[in-house]
């Protein structure tokens, strides 16, 4: 099998793409699930299928949780920030996220049973920053924490709900940037 | 002897495998065993801390409980998992 850091497109279908789409605006407008940690950030899994270098959506797998306030991951998250994070008004405490591993293994098994492999993470960006005013590329704390990670880093800018962007990144690294071809959107720019 | 499941990010440093069986008596020796057999997946330990290892679907606490005290019977699953995270 070709390895994922050789891939040359990502097929999205559109409707994969609204459900990323409707996970961000739904944490954004702070509409949560029951079990849902409480945060307006949304993350999540895309997995499907593999033909030569190119792979095609199959799948989101939403995220719930977030533990990034509980230990050991508080001290990981933590150190890693203050190390890598850019400053901003919002406190280190209160930025990044890191998935349950128990909910992560939930999802990987489910790959597994439906033969689909897991390709890529999403995230989004909501705050414009003065020198990266769309933030539709990772940060270098993105890039850190994707490091090892063998999969895409897929960024969702929010900074526009009216125009949001997303792009993707194998392993977080800016020049490792895949093109992403929407699938089932016609010219005009609506699914079809 | 256990089933080692490797997590999906790992898995081309296991010959893209799925699964090993590895022996071992204990935890601790089957790790070093499946490290012996596949050195690329050294980079799990890059974040050990935050490494979580389940048996049989139930979390180790890998900071409190020894790995040399858990004993691994043949039918054992042992599930590797590195939680992703963001910015």
């Amino acid at each position: 099998m070709i390895e994922l850091e050789h891939i040359n497109q990502i097929i999205l279908p559109v409707l994969n793409w609204q459900e990323v789409l409707e996970h961000c605006k739904r944490k954004l407008e702070g509409n949560y699930l029951p079990g849902e940690s409480r945060v307006r950030r949304a993350y999540g899994l895309l997995v499907g299928t593999q033909d030569e270098y190119t792979l095609k959506t199959e799948r989101i797998l939403t995220l719930k949780k977030n533990l990034r306030g509980e230990e050991p991951y508080k001290s990981y998250m933590d150190g890693i920030m203050e190390q890598h994070a850019v400053p901003s008004k919002t406190p280190l405490s209160k930025r990044g996220w890191i998935s349950d591993p128990m909910e992560l293994k939930e999802c990987y098994d489910i790959c597994d049973k439906d033969r689909l492999i897991v390709f890529g993470t999403y995230h989004m960006h909501v705050v414009p920053w003065e020198h990266d005013p769309k933030r539709d590329t990772p940060t270098r704390l993105d890039t850190i924490l994707a490091r090892n990670g063998t999969f895409f880093s897929f960024i969702v800018s929010m900074v526009d709900v009216t125009c949001p962007i997303i792009r993707a990144f194998y392993e977080g690294v800016k020049e490792k940037e895949v093109p992403i071809l929407m699938e089932g959107l016609n010219h005009a720019g609506s699914s079809n | 002897m256990a089933k080692v499941i490797i997590p999906f990010p790992f898995r081309k440093h296991a010959d893209n495998r799925r699964e090993v069986i590895i022996d071992g008596d204990n935890l601790k020796e089957s790790m070093e065993l499946l490290l012996r057999q596949y050195p690329g997946l050294e980079t799990i330990n890059h974040d050990s801390a935050i490494l979580s290892i389940f048996i049989n679907n139930r979390l180790i606490r890998t900071g409190i409980e020894k790995w040399d005290t858990l004993i691994l019977n043949n039918e054992d699953e042992i599930a590797l998992i590195i939680p992703i995270a963001g910015g």
